[in-house]
């Protein structure tokens, strides 16, 4: 029986929990309306911490996937991903506004968190949504394993019938 | 812009469930993912058999209006070119049965919770053959990913190649450098879209007592399901 908890899987913390996250959706308003420079260095400071925390909790989230041992822990993994797609998808929305706001010969929101940054988080919300997906469906798929996997073994008969019919179709394709 | 020629040169886009005939034997298309992508220029297949032709599997489908069943045990790639002669197709329920016992044929489980706790010990007669080996293959290397087929005791296997420093590293391709390294630092992938089929004592016959063998962990093992997920189950639509 599996007994890793989610405290155990990841000691390092959320990094949509972080100062840096919450400083970014307290400034990113004002500067959305008040294009002062000086908050908009923080803004961008802010995204950037926030986003380094974001890569090293990735990293380190591998990590401890890498040793899972069953499906419990796998569950965990995808729950804890789940929650910060879903608030980093706050953060990508908070965005949007600024992709309006010309600055520096791009816009506002290329200059604080980079086209690319912003890229791999969205590739990271639609992957975690997959993965979340692809999980309720094998759970799925280990009832249909269930309910089927005390039914018949195939004879020698079978068995032979079977791999006659694998080498038929290897020869004609 | 495309002009009228194009859309009429244009192959229509191949469906999963949908029954072709080629050369006279029936296949029904079990690829979901790849279908509207160029670079896959094949796609796996299921023969659609008759009762005396082959032994039907707890897992096979009937196609109703191809009179068969499409016969999971038997899986094979074809490529495009050559479904061309569409006959049927499989009915909504037999394609939700279809993707849903794929999956289930695949899926890797661990078994670590209350409820199956009553499961049987796997195969008595040749329990040694798992989902997650790595084997050393007609020069190459392979990682069993056939769940089902291992735990049935069936006579054939599905395996998927590893190679080493993909190039173009693929959506359907799953890293497995944490658990399989080498000396050079490669990196090693399975390619789960590319999985065949090989006769079970082929594959015990590489199964020395004196030979370790690698085995992928429980994590990677269910990345490489989660693969086959996205290959079969339309979860593309989420892409």
């Amino acid at each position: 029986m599996t007994t890793t908890t989610a405290e155990q899987l990841h000691p390092f913390p959320d990094p949509t929990e972080s100062f840096e996250f919450k400083a970014f959706i307290l400034l990113d308003t004002i500067v959305a309306r008040v294009k002062l420079r000086v908050l908009i260095e923080l803004t961008r400071l802010s995204f950037l911490g926030f986003y380094d925390r974001f890569e090293k909790f990735l990293g380190q989230l591998q990590f401890f996937e890498d040793d899972a041992v069953g499906e419990e822990a796998m569950k965990n993994f995808v729950t804890q991903r789940l929650r910060l797609a879903q608030n980093i998808e706050r953060l990508i929305v908070r965005l949007e506004p600024m992709t309006k706001l010309p600055f520096k010969g791009s816009d506002l929101a290329d200059y604080v968190a980079g086209k690319d940054r912003i890229e791999v988080l969205r590739f990271f919300i639609k992957n975690t949504r997959f993965e979340h997906e692809a999980e309720e469906i094998i759970e799925h798929s280990k009832v249909e394993f269930l309910s089927r996997f005390a039914r018949r073994k195939l004879t020698r008969e079978q068995r032979n019938l079977l791999v006659e019919k694998y080498r038929k179709i290897s020869i004609d394709q | 812009m495309s002009s009228p020629d194009d859309s009429a040169n244009r192959r229509p886009e191949i469906r999963q469930g949908e029954v072709f005939d080629v050369d006279g034997s029936l296949w029904v298309v079990v690829d979901s993912f790849p279908n509207e992508i160029e670079a896959f220029t094949s796609l796996h297949c299921a023969p659609v058999l008759a009762p005396d032709e082959s032994p039907m599997l707890d897992l096979d489908v009937h196609i109703e209006r191809a009179k068969g069943f499409a016969s999971l045990g038997l899986l094979r790639k074809l490529s495009k070119p050559v479904l061309n002669k569409i006959v049927t197709d499989a009915t909504p329920s037999e394609l939700a049965s279809l993707r849903s016992n794929l999956v289930t044929w695949f899926a890797v489980f661990s078994y670590d919770s209350d409820f199956v706790t009553t499961l049987p010990p796997m195969s008595e007669y040749n329990p040694d053959l798992l989902p997650g080996m790595i084997l050393g293959y007609k020069k190459s290397l392979v990682c069993i990913i056939d769940h089902w087929g291992c735990y049935n005791n069936y006579p054939l296997i599905y395996v998927a190649a590893v190679v080493a420093d993909l190039e173009d590293i693929g959506v359907l391709d799953v890293e497995i450098t944490s658990d399989y390294r080498d000396l050079f630092g490669k990196r090693f992938f399975v390619q789960v879209n590319d999985f065949f089929q090989v006769e079970r004592e082929e594959l015990e016959a590489l199964l020395q007592p004196s030979k370790s063998i690698p085995m992928l962990r429980y994590a990677a093992t269910r990345r490489i399901t989660r693969s086959i997920v996205l290959k079969f189950g339309q979860l593309n639509l989420l892409l």
